[in-house]
């Protein structure tokens, strides 16, 4: 059988299978049913200053019988507080100590960013992804 | 250019601003730094190679595309509607899996791009991680069809890479990572000898003529229509096919129409070569015109409103 085993820059996963920083990932609860369900990694959904989210948030773009073929967000990064997400990362690493959680960051200023990045290493984190485009391409 | 708040895509479109950053993380990071680049950018390679230089260790595209969804015809407003006005989102799932395709396949050709790829765009199944894992992606990641189909649609996911790669004998991701890569070549380097044609498989069609319908008006008038009315099938004219592929994508009846090749594999010459030789036309009426002698017929014949019998048969 295939080995599906994953090194990305020393970021390792069972398979190469991660979700991306987005709504499936708000939560440790998602991404502990996620990787009990078999996908190898999740990018965290970006921590930074938690934002003020807004009601009405998707659309989409169907296609004849199909539902869903583009679609379309106007929402931002995670609104829960950083401290709420570093608990659950920590949480999620001890039941999945060789699934991939990369924390999604993004922030301002040096001192920002050099703190982010402690708190999400010291959370467990197993990589970082820096988030350079708005979550809804503004 | 700010994105509200100062962060995002203001950041992701300036690949020195960008660079500046990944190195303030750097200077601290212990573990992998993987820079995830948005695609509202003219060229996508800059802030690769800018994320490299700042010292990241892997970039992860694409994020999503800026964009309106669609707009409410009686209120005057986009989607999605937030107490009767909108604003422009960020476009994602199956739609934009060509895209992101090509982008990755841009940063993965780029010969001094040494840092891994984590592709991202329209992912739903095994076979789209396989078209991106060929063009160069170590890990691939999912959002829209999670939203959509849920967490239970990575069991088909593994099953079917696994599937995949027995059948063709990779043992590992390595082995398979980019094999498309060196096939996406430059358009001039592509074969100008290679000749296929449009060939209609009669047992397979239903008739439909959907493939006449976009050949005569959206193509080359290369498919013509029987006199007998109780013979609905049409039938292919090889010499006016000039082998587009559009009959065999409309034809709604898998592997009905396929393109059949007709040289013989033995001439190989490109557009460079051509360039090079000084074989290309170069005025406007130039007898090195590729279409000069390939038929059309008259314009008058369009107002006949007959069933075209004007084929040169
Ligand atoms: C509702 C929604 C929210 C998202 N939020 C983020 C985010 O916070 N950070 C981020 O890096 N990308 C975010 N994304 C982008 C996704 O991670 C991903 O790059 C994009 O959706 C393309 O993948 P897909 O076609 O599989 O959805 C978001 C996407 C959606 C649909
Ligand atoms: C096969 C093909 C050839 C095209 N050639 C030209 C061209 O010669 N000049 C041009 O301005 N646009 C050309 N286009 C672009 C179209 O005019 C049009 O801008 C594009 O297809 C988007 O419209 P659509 O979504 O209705 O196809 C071409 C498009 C296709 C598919
Ligand atoms: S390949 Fe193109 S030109 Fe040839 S028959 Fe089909 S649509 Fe017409
Ligand atoms: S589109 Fe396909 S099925 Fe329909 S008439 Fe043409 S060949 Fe036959």
């Amino acid at each position: 059988m295939a080995n599906l085993q994953t090194n990305l820059a020393g970021i390792k996963s069972p398979n190469p299978f991660w979700l991306a920083s987005a709504p499936p990932t708000n939560s440790g609860y998602q991404i502990m049913k996620a990787f009990d369900a078999g996908w190898g990694g999740a990018v965290w959904k970006t921590l930074g200053v938690p934002v003020v989210n807004i009601s009405s948030r998707y659309g989409a773009l169907n296609y004849r019988d199909n539902r869903m073929v583009g679609f379309n967000n106007i929402e931002l990064i995670t609104d829960r507080p950083l401290a709420d997400n570093l608990r659950e990362i920590e949480e999620v690493k001890k039941r999945f100590p060789d699934h991939a959680v990369i924390a999604s960051l993004m922030v301002e200023t040096r001192e920002q960013w050099h703190q982010i990045v402690k708190d999400a290493e010291n959370a467990g984190a197993d990589g970082l992804e820096l988030n350079f485009g708005c979550p809804h391409g503004m | 250019m700010e994105c509200e708040r100062g962060m995002g895509s203001a950041v992701g479109q300036e690949p020195k601003v960008l660079m500046t950053i990944v190195s303030w993380v750097k200077e601290v990071a212990k573990v992998p730094v993987i820079v995830k680049l948005t695609p509202n950018i003219t060229d996508i390679t800059r802030p690769a190679r800018a994320a490299q230089e700042g010292g990241g260790d892997a970039i992860s595209l694409i994020n999503t595309i800026q964009s309106l969804i669609g707009v409410d015809i009686d209120n005057f407003v986009t989607y999605p509607v937030v107490d009767g006005k909108s604003s422009n989102g960020g476009y994602c799932g199956p739609a934009v899996k060509p895209i992101a395709m090509n982008m990755l396949k841009n940063c993965a050709q780029l010969p001094d791009l040494k840092i891994p790829i984590s592709g991202i765009g329209g992912i739903e199944n095994w076979r789209d991680a396989v078209e991106f894992i060929l063009l160069g992606a170590t890990s691939v990641q999912v959002c829209t069809a999670v939203m959509h189909y849920g967490f239970g649609i990575i069991r088909e996911m593994v099953s079917g890479l696994e599937r995949y790669m027995d059948d063709k004998g990779f043992e590992n991701l390595d082995q398979m990572r980019g094999r498309a890569l060196p096939n996406v070549m430059h358009w001039e380097d592509l074969n100008l000898k290679y000749k296929v044609v449009a060939n209609i498989n009669e047992d397979k069609c239903i008739g439909c003529q959907l493939c006449y319908t976009a050949c005569e008006d959206g193509a080359h008038q290369a498919i013509s229509l029987s006199d007998d009315p109780l013979n609905r099938k049409p039938t292919i004219i090889e010499e006016n096919c000039v082998g587009c592929n559009l009959c065999s994508l409309v034809c709604p009846v898998e592997s009905c129409i396929e393109m059949q090749r007709r040289d013989d594999g033995k001439e190989h010459l490109t557009w460079k070569d051509r360039t090079l030789a000084g074989n290309i036309p170069v005025t406007f009426n130039d007898p090195l015109a590729g279409g000069l002698h390939h038929w059309v017929p008259e314009p008058a014949e369009a107002l006949t409103k007959q069933t075209p019998l004007h084929y040169k048969l």
